[in-house]
């Protein structure tokens, strides 16, 4: 599976900065694997509103529509139909906010292609997350990293 | 800050009524349960008469992400002018307004 984390594998180092790396060691931060299927982004949500209330409260209900739309996408289009993919959700909580990491090891995407060609839940994220990083590319599965300011 | 109150149940109930489909929605709309009030308001609008308008209430949606509103515009498309939502909560409108979706969706106060 050496190619399908590629992109997950850069995504990690990139938020084992110094500074970012001290908060991935406290207490408050969260990760666990889910299968992608429908109730995903459910759980997900569920099992981050807790640290997002500790963090981010005042935004709570875009935080998590932001988590639960990352998560529906893995569940859409990473995998096709049939096979049972896994979702990666970590996030960890700064003094500065929240930030949450959702991978996949599926299909991918050019996240360089035409952006009129977006969907929604992407719209969605851009829109409300302060920090929207995706690292994916055809057949090497998707990472998203998402921002929220306290 | 008081915390808001967790999540309740997803339900989804269809009254037909003389002049009006209501369709009534509760919880969270999401991947997992929008097929659900698409398939609740395709029930009740074929159990009406001939055009009756198709009203969904929904007060107590306390989460809807695209999912949600992809079953919108569906419905929306299939019904056109005879879809109006009543009073859609505060997570409603917050999807509808960031995506510039607002305007395309009647509203009616009563029914």
């Amino acid at each position: 599976m050496d190619d399908g984390m590629g992109a997950g594998a850069e995504a990690v180092q990139l938020i084992h900065r110094p500074d970012v790396g001290r908060a991935l060691s406290s207490p408050a931060a969260a990760e666990f694997v889910l299968r992608a299927d429908r109730v995903a982004p459910r759980s997900a949500r569920v099992a981050l509103r807790r640290l997002a209330l500790g963090s981010v409260a005042h935004r709570l209900l875009d935080v998590l529509l932001c988590v639960g739309e990352a998560i529906s996408n893995a569940v859409r289009h990473a995998y096709p139909p049939g096979s049972s993919g896994e979702i990666v959700v970590k996030a960890w909580t700064h003094e500065d906010g929240l930030a949450v990491l959702v991978q996949d090891r599926g299909r991918g995407f050019d996240p360089d292609g035409d952006p009129s060609r977006e969907g929604v839940g992407l719209r969605l994220m851009r829109r409300l997350a302060d920090v929207v990083s995706i690292l994916s590319r055809p057949g090497g599965g998707t990472a998203v990293l998402m921002v929220f300011r306290a | 800050m008081v915390a808001p109150p967790d999540t309740s149940e997803f339900r989804v109930a269809v009254e037909v009524l003389p002049t009006v489909v209501l369709v009534l929605v509760a919880g969270e709309v999401d991947l997992a349960t929008a097929p659900a009030v698409a398939e609740a308001a395709h029930r009740g609008a074929a159990e009406a008469n001939g055009d009756s308008p198709l009203v969904l209430d929904l007060s107590a949606v306390d989460y809807m992400d695209s999912s949600g509103l992809r079953m919108l515009n569906e419905l929306r498309t299939g019904f056109g002018d005879r879809l109006a939502l009543h009073r859609p909560s505060h997570a409603v409108v917050r999807v509808l307004e960031v995506t510039g979706m607002a305007a395309h969706f009647s509203r009616v106060e009563a029914y």
